[in-house]
């Protein structure tokens, strides 16, 4: 799959060229022009599409699991837009003001969507969980919030606001190893938070006085995995823009393949999410070539209906919660 | 109607009594002259929900707790798994002040049936009784041959093993009341807290849930129960201690605390006390 999305492009790259491009790398040798383009551009897109399709099918799982609750994702909840204020803050007021420019897009954007969380908990949070109508209406509220003042950062910004727009409406055109590495460096440590809690994020569904009659810390490790969450999306929006559904839809696929116990089901989510993100910048470098259509257009056309086909088919195996199998 | 659980229905692969719990095990959960109260808004001071009461969980028997709505039955439960710290008192877990305990260590010798709990949907029965090893295991713990083990018999102690594999919200209200408890006794503790467990079944489930809480007890596990039904109580318990205002109105085998005076000042209410060959009956007058 690595192979053949890196294929597919403008520029006609055949699997060996990536592959030859990786050997030579590693070696140190010269490479061909196409072997550049596989290595410069091609594999670094396609690995950056990936890790943030993983990032943010791990970041769905985890708030759904906090939250008990099935439609939480970093998007709907406002976490995305949060992230996406402080990542547009950045870019346009780091040349004005440098402090902003040396803690860096990730770190500030990982500050509002703490905040967002926070505030949407705040505003959502009832006597022993979340309940959905609220944490979607807060949610929306304060995205709202976040993302009218990012309209009103990009307005100001004037001639930078075309090349930040098109940053935000979520893409990976800007990829490169720098940006992989960063991603990475983010979210691999987070799936490992991620798996290491499984259990304890079964405990969650038992509510939070249930999860605490059972020894659970239940604050500590809600925020820890809050945090997590809030991280990875973070670092997804601020390299690849805000993309929205995938959080939501990867886990509830995933969930119907392997149940609701998150030690299956968070492997699972962010491999389906990895490769739906390959494919879906696939898609969005491909359909209307040599136009790149921002791949979170790709993922909301095609996360839209697919959810809804999920949330029937659930509905009709009895499922509760969109739990069907 | 005799008591449920006969002597001869306790086994002797008891959960409680089965090896890699060798560790000591407390003897008694005791609340000692607690007081509590909750905070009001106004920041007045309110009558406190409790007003020093004492009570002694021993190993093995079936207390049940009885009184009027408000009379601090909720509250003293909170108080015995540290929901709640008392504002004087103190409560003991083996003579340790419950304070003292880990998290995961309080929850290996106390487990808790809520009143109406929330089932997590999607998982099965077993993956529901499986969690009740979470004390055992800690936070980044794995489940071994143990944990295993101490499943399986939970499964079978409580009936359940047939619906195992069933997803928990599929249940009957009665199945899943028998899938909450074994959960408790998967949790292998030394007592077992009911908060009204019999709360919307009908008779056969209110039966069958009191015969396993009595199974428990015979297996060495000391059982409180919040019951609302005099009559279960009564043949289902082997003391009462009857709340009344946050005090303890009377407390002893269930003849000496059904009395019609005790109950009609208590609970305000004209009942008729008869005697039976399973305990006393209460009958309310009109």
């Amino acid at each position: 799959m690595l192979l053949v999305a890196g294929a597919v492009g403008s520029a006609d790259l055949e699997p060996r060229h990536l592959v030859g491009a990786l050997v030579k790398s590693a070696r140190g040798e010269a490479l061909s022009p196409l072997e550049t383009i596989a290595w410069r551009i091609r594999l670094p897109r396609v690995l950056l599409a990936g890790l943030t399709g993983a990032g943010l099918s791990l970041a769905g799982a985890l708030f759904q699991g906090v939250f008990r609750n099935p439609l939480a994702d970093p998007y709907l909840i406002g976490t995305a837009s949060g992230a996406g204020f402080g990542a547009v803050l950045v870019f346009t007021l780091s040349a004005s003001f440098p402090p902003l420019a040396a803690a860096g897009a990730p770190v500030v954007a990982f500050v509002f969507a703490l905040l967002t969380v926070l505030l949407v908990t705040l505003l959502a949070s009832d006597v022993g969980g979340v309940p959905t109508v609220r944490l979607i209406l807060a949610g929306v509220v304060v995205g709202a919030v976040f993302t009218a003042a990012t309209s009103f950062l990009l307005v100001a910004a004037r001639e930078q606001s075309a090349g930040i727009l098109s940053r935000l409406l979520g893409g990976f055109g800007f990829a490169s190893w720098h940006s992989v590495a960063a991603l990475a460096a983010f979210t691999v440590p987070a799936l490992l938070v991620g798996r290491a809690l499984a259990r304890a994020l079964d405990l969650f569904q038992l509510g939070e006085r249930g999860a605490a009659l059972l020894g659970l810390p239940v604050e500590g490790v809600k925020l820890l995995l809050l945090a997590v969450a809030t991280l990875v999306t973070a670092a997804a929006v601020s390299v690849a823009g805000i993309i929205g559904f995938v959080g939501l839809m990867v886990p509830h696929a995933a969930r119907l393949a392997t149940g609701p116990a998150h030690a299956r089901l968070l492997p699972l989510a962010v491999v389906w999410g990895a490769a739906f993100m390959v494919l879906a910048d696939l898609l969005a470098r491909t359909v209307i070539a040599p136009v790149e259509v921002p791949v979170g257009i790709v993922t909301a056309l095609t996360g839209g209906p697919f959810f809804l086909w999920l949330l029937r088919r659930s509905r009709r195996a009895g499922g509760a919660a969109g739990v069907g199998t | 109607m005799t008591r449920p659980a006969g002597r001869g229905g306790a086994r002797a692969e008891a959960p409680a009594a089965a090896g890699g719990t060798a560790r000591a095990r407390p003897e008694a959960l005791e609340a000692a002259d607690v007081v509590a109260s909750y905070p009001s808004r106004s920041g007045r001071p309110r009558r406190p929900a409790l007003a020093g009461v004492s009570l002694r969980l021993g190993r093995g028997e079936v207390v049940g707790l009885i009184g009027p709505n408000g009379s601090g039955k909720t509250t003293l439960l909170r108080l015995l798994t540290r929901q709640l710290a008392p504002a004087a008192g103190r409560v003991l877990l083996g003579g340790r002040p419950l304070a003292s305990f880990g998290r995961f260590e309080l929850a290996r010798h106390v487990a808790v049936v809520a009143q109406e709990p929330e089932v997590p949907v999607g998982f099965t029965v077993r993956e529901t009784v499986a969690m009740g090893r979470a004390p055992h295991m800690g936070l980044l713990g794995t489940p071994g041959p143990e944990d295993a083990r101490a499943v399986a018999v939970a499964l079978t102690a409580t009936g359940t093993l047939e619906f195992a594999d069933r997803r928990i919200e599929t249940l009957s209200g009665g199945e899943r009341q028998r899938a909450v408890f074994a959960r408790a006794v998967a949790q292998q503790p030394a007592f077992l807290l009911l908060d009204e467990p019999t709360n919307h079944l009908d008779l056969r489930y209110q039966v069958e849930l009191l015969a396993l809480a009595r199974e428990q007890a015979a297996s060495g596990v000391g059982v409180l129960a919040v019951l609302h039904d005099l009559n279960l109580a009564a043949r289902a318990c082997d003391r009462l201690v009857l709340l009344a205002e946050g005090r303890v109105a009377a407390a002893g085998a269930p003849a000496e605390v059904l009395r019609p005076d005790l109950l009609a000042a208590t609970y305000r209410a004209a009942v008729e006390v008869l005697p039976s060959d399973g305990g006393p009956v209460i009958v309310p007058r009109f």
